[in-house]
């Protein structure tokens, strides 16, 4: 389902529903902390309401927004507030009732924790293929870097993904 | 953790990632908010102003751009415009360069006090020096950006044999007579009958006398040399530039042999060079650009904003005919390095009675001025000289460049 910008609550809503959770997870995967995560999120829809861009299809619409979340995160994980900022001591943190709603605590968060490891130009083609399940020329696009830089990311991601898990790794 | 992972795992793990409800109420209401401050008057206001701003300082920007640009080809306009455009494109990274240690160089420092101090010394030290040297010596102050540098040169011999080439029947000689009116209050200048080695000596103190147009003026001798040269148009890098004039006046310094030899035969140059009159320069002397316009040489500074008179030099001819230089391609008389010292002088055109720099805010413009011509050269602020005319074609330049400067 595909809708042309408007303002008004229809819109807005359509927008949350649709692109919310993959939105607050894409930043998530780059800051590893749900609160920015949707904060981040946040501000990619405000941003939608500022531009309201015309969108030829709802690929069109999914890029644009993503691009915009991607380059709203790269520009967090550089500002100085958090570069400057210290870690929470652990024990502090386990002791926090988990913001992140119902996630399990299974064994698959342990592939999670080493994915999000990865550097961040791996771990967003990762997430951005094997979560969204998006083409390469998609996330080229998203990205904005060639479709070749995209196989070769992935391909190294999943090679040091690889060498993190050894045999416990199955492509 | 025996069990295998794959990446299914991950996409199971990330899919518990999910909105609350919460963040949805809220993203909601900052996008309302969003869209009400993006509707207030205010801030459409604000952003037409912003984008109002953007545009007019984009629009200086390229105005200011293009200005520079063009004002750096005018200082190489040539008749081939292509060529000129060509070159300043070619240079347009050396002049940034060049412009900006121009800008240092007009940032006064306790350092450049100092210096001037001392150029200053050493001028004086100069000066006695000329006093009691017996040799032919002309003292060039030439004021470039602000910076005072001192050009000392020996002058060239006048030499005959060359003008054969050039040289035209008498009567069309009279046709042409010099447009330069006589001054009978010839005076401060020495300058030796023409075919002799003219002992032109000129004092840094008489030449800042004769920055004031009208009351000084100079004697010199010039032969009446009124041949008609073919245009002939010189652009290049500067460093070629260099390389060439080297050559030249290397070929140059071979000619002078033959040109004696010629002169002891007593060839038509010779008598030429007898009869030549003493010509006496002034603030009002007429400067034929073409034949529709005449300047004084006052007239001249005043076409060209900011413009001081300054009559540096006086002197006769070179030691080849200009037809000679055009095919060597010899076009400069001096070349000012960047940091105001004076590597190469003599060598000016082959005629000229005086040189008058007109030093303005956009560097200095040099014309040497003969009976029947004047040669523009146009010198930025480091000195460096790109281009020589003579004749229709110095008409046809001059006026460009004087134009472009109106």
């Amino acid at each position: 389902m595909y809708h042309n910008y408007s303002s008004g609550d229809e819109y807005f809503r359509y927008i949350l529903d649709t692109y919310s959770d993959a939105l607050i997870r894409l930043c998530y995967s780059y800051v590893k902390n749900m609160t920015d995560a949707e904060d981040l999120a946040e501000d990619t829809f405000c941003e939608l309401v500022r531009s309201s861009p015309d969108f030829d299809s709802a690929e069109h619409e999914k890029a644009w927004l993503f691009r915009v979340a991607a380059n709203k995160c790269k520009n967090h994980v550089m500002s100085a507030r958090i570069r400057l900022s210290a870690p929470l001591d652990e024990q502090i943190i386990e002791n926090t009732p988990d913001t992140r709603g119902n996630m399990q605590s299974d064994g698959t968060e342990y592939i999670r924790d080493k994915v999000l490891s990865l550097p961040e130009k791996y771990r967003t083609v990762l997430h951005l293929y094997y979560f969204e399940e998006m083409s390469l020329e998609n996330i080229a696009s998203v990205l904005r870097i060639p479709k070749a830089t995209v196989g070769t990311r992935l391909a190294r991601g999943r090679n040091l993904l690889k060498k993190q898990l050894g045999d416990e790794f199955d492509v | 953790m025996s069990e295998k992972f794959n990446m299914d795992d991950y996409r199971r793990s990330m899919a518990n990632i999910t909105a609350s409800d919460r963040f949805k109420e809220r993203a909601l209401a900052a996008m309302k908010e969003t869209e009400r401050r993006k509707k207030h008057p205010a801030v459409k206001i604000h952003r037409y102003v912003l984008t109002a701003a953007a545009t007019a300082a984009c629009v200086l920007l390229t105005v200011t751009l293009v200005n520079r640009n063009d004002r750096n080809i005018a200082t190489t306009t040539a008749g081939d415009t292509s060529a000129v455009y060509e070159a300043a494109y070619e240079n347009v990274d050396e002049f940034k360069e060049e412009e900006t240690e121009n800008a240092l160089l007009t940032i006064e420092t306790e350092e450049e006090v100092l210096e001037e101090e001392e150029a200053e010394e050493e001028e004086e030290r100069a000066e006695e020096e000329i006093a009691e040297s017996p040799e032919e010596t002309v003292v060039t102050e030439v004021t470039v950006a602000g910076a005072e540098m001192v050009q000392t040169t020996t002058a060239a011999p006048e030499k005959t044999a060359a003008h054969k080439k050039t040289e035209k029947p008498a009567a069309d000689r009279e046709d042409k007579k010099p447009v330069l009116r006589d001054e009978a209050k010839a005076e401060q200048v020495t300058a030796a009958p023409a075919g002799e080695a003219s002992p032109v000596t000129v004092s840094a103190a008489e030449e800042k006398k004769a920055a004031v147009p009208d009351s000084k003026t100079f004697a010199v001798s010039v032969p009446e040399e009124t041949s008609v040269t073919p245009l002939f148009v010189y652009v290049d890098e500067p460093s070629s530039l260099v390389e060439e004039f080297s050559n030249d006046n290397a070929a140059a310094n071979g000619g002078e042999a033959e040109a004696d030899e010629e002169m002891a035969a007593g060839g038509e140059d010779a008598l030429i060079m007898e009869e030549s009159p003493e010509m006496t320069v002034t603030a009002e002397s007429m400067v034929v650009i073409s034949e529709e316009e005449k300047y004084s040489v006052i007239e001249l500074a005043g076409l060209i904003d900011g413009g001081k008179v300054s009559v540096t030099e006086s002197g006769g001819s070179g030691d080849s005919s200009i037809l000679d230089r055009a095919a060597s391609g010899s076009v400069i008389s001096a070349i000012l390095s960047a940091e105001g010292t004076a590597e190469k002088t003599s060598s000016a055109p082959a005629e000229y009675k005086y040189v008058v720099d007109i030093e303005s805010d956009t560097g200095v413009y040099r014309f040497y001025i003969g009976t029947d011509r004047v040669t523009c050269r146009t010198a930025d602020e480091n000195g460096i000289i790109y281009i020589s005319y003579a004749n229709s074609a110095t008409a046809a330049v001059c006026n460009d460049v004087l134009y472009n400067f109106r």
